[in-house]
């Protein structure tokens, strides 16, 4: 039986968790090395690192966190945030990580895509993408939603699943922050044309949003604000899905 | 106990390498040349494309000491890519190793690869896989667009299904052992089955 992914999202600024530092009982709860282990342990089916890598001290200052979560994390990692060059993705890959995840320099340098994709296999190469509600559209942004591209949607989607993304992390900027649920509509859309894994991402505030999207056939859910405000934990959510009968990874 | 990744640039391997310290496993990677000394058991991963795989095996002279390690009886675990590896014939062209006999056609969803957490339902007995009535929930993580047809059904330990498709994802020959999941990203299941793996095929 195919399970959904319940993905937990790890902001890390030079090398600090900047949310949701404080609900885990961690001894230092900004060290994401703890928390992705904790969230490993607690039976987060992968996770995902956004991190800012635009400098080298930046890139060497992940790299070296990421090699010490790999060593307790044994679900699959994606990391992204400001990757823009093929030498960066090497570095992450051979720290450890499974997945890179690429939003704006994607969208500067599409070939960037095709690049990974031929090196390392598409299955690695996770194309993040921001979008926001235009009349009858959605459009693409960049640079964590402050640029607006000249992309819609449809086009990129189609563009990124040409290029060889294998993976597409999708995040509802109309939805995101609200914690009113899931941008269903957007991500309905989006499921309807790529071929592709989709991991929605946006607008998760209670269990009952996660169960909508679940039921709308929609198997994998990035989670932040819904565990970093401390509301609930990662077995919380899953024994509930389960009690409610949503088939999910069990035991932990 | 020693493990002998096979590293062709084909993948990552720091999960893998990861997964064999948890293990307690003395881990080397394999890039050329005779086994490495002391090896125990060999992993074969991989990912992409099988022409691309036999290519870079070839290239690096990889392809004459792993049959010779097959030869010898030593315990080869092939891990998605290295598992179809295992077989013959691709479907875009292509030839595997072809030590098992079957096809590897690609997998008729209309979502691709098929990633994410699913479960195996062994098909016949054997110590690698958690019986259905144990464990019956037990899930490992996969990502694959292909996967393997084997002619001999004997050879098929376990099996899996994705959007209405069946598929072979565990199989055994003696010391041959092949997975279309990733132990090394499967969480507690993956380590449970390479305990098995270690105690009913390489100890």
């Amino acid at each position: 039986m195919h399970l959904p992914r319940i993905i937990p999202c790890l902001d890390v600024r030079h090398g600090r968790v900047v949310k949701g530092v404080n609900f885990l009982d961690l001894i230092d709860s900004g060290d994401p090395v703890e928390l992705a282990t904790a969230y490993a342990t607690q039976g987060a089916d992968e996770l995902v690192w956004l991190d800012i890598v635009a400098t080298v001290e930046d890139l060497e200052l992940a790299t070296d966190l990421i090699r010490r979560a790999r060593a307790g994390v044994d679900v699959p990692l994606t990391v992204g945030g400001g990757i823009r060059s093929i030498r960066q993705v090497e570095a992450l890959l051979e720290a450890g990580a499974d997945k890179v995840s690429i939003n704006s320099q994607a969208l500067a340098q599409p070939n960037l895509i095709s690049a990974v994709a031929r090196r390392w296999g598409s299955q690695c190469m996770v194309v993040a993408i921001d979008a926001q509600r235009e009349g009858d559209h959605w459009q693409v942004f960049s640079h964590g939603g402050r640029t607006r591209t000249p992309w819609t949607l449809k086009a990129w989607l189609e563009r990124a699943e040409g290029e060889g993304a294998g993976e597409f992390l999708l995040t509802s900027m109309d939805a995101d922050g609200t914690r009113q649920g899931y941008d269903l509509a957007m991500l309905n859309y989006a499921r309807a044309i790529v071929h592709r894994p989709l991991i929605a991402s946006g607008g998760a505030g209670n269990i009952d949003d996660l169960e909508d999207a679940l039921r709308h056939g929609h198997d994998a859910l990035l989670l932040a604000s819904i565990l970093h405000q401390g509301d609930t934990t990662l077995p919380q959510i899953k024994s509930e899905l389960r009690n409610r009968g949503v088939s999910v990874r069990w035991p932990i | 106990m020693q493990v002998a990744i096979m590293d062709y640039g084909m993948g990552n391997l720091g999960s893998l390498q990861a997964m064999a310290d948890r293990l307690d496993l003395d881990s080397v990677l394999w890039r050329q040349g005779a086994l490495p000394r002391g090896s125990d058991f060999v992993i074969f991963p991989g990912v992409g494309s099988l022409e691309n795989a036999m290519r870079e095996l070839s290239q690096r002279e990889l392809l004459t000491p792993l049959d010779a390690a097959r030869r010898q009886g030593v315990p080869i675990l092939g891990i998605c890519l290295g598992m179809q590896l295992l077989f013959g014939e691709g479907d875009e062209g292509g030839h595997g190793l072809g030590w098992l006999s079957g096809t590897i056609p690609r997998l008729s969803a209309k979502r691709t690869p098929h990633m994410g957490w699913n479960t195996v339902h062994p098909v016949r007995p054997t110590p690698l896989l958690p019986s259905s009535s144990e464990d019956s929930q037990a899930a490992y993580y996969f990502v694959h667009s292909y996967a393997v047809r084997p002619h001999d059904q004997e050879v098929a330990l376990g099996e899996t299904l994705y959007e209405g498709e069946t598929f072979v994802s565990v199989v055994q020959a003696g010391s041959l052992v092949g997975v279309q999941f990733h132990p090394e990203l499967s969480g507690p299941a993956g380590r449970g089955f390479l305990q098995s793996f270690l105690t009913a095929v390489v100890s």
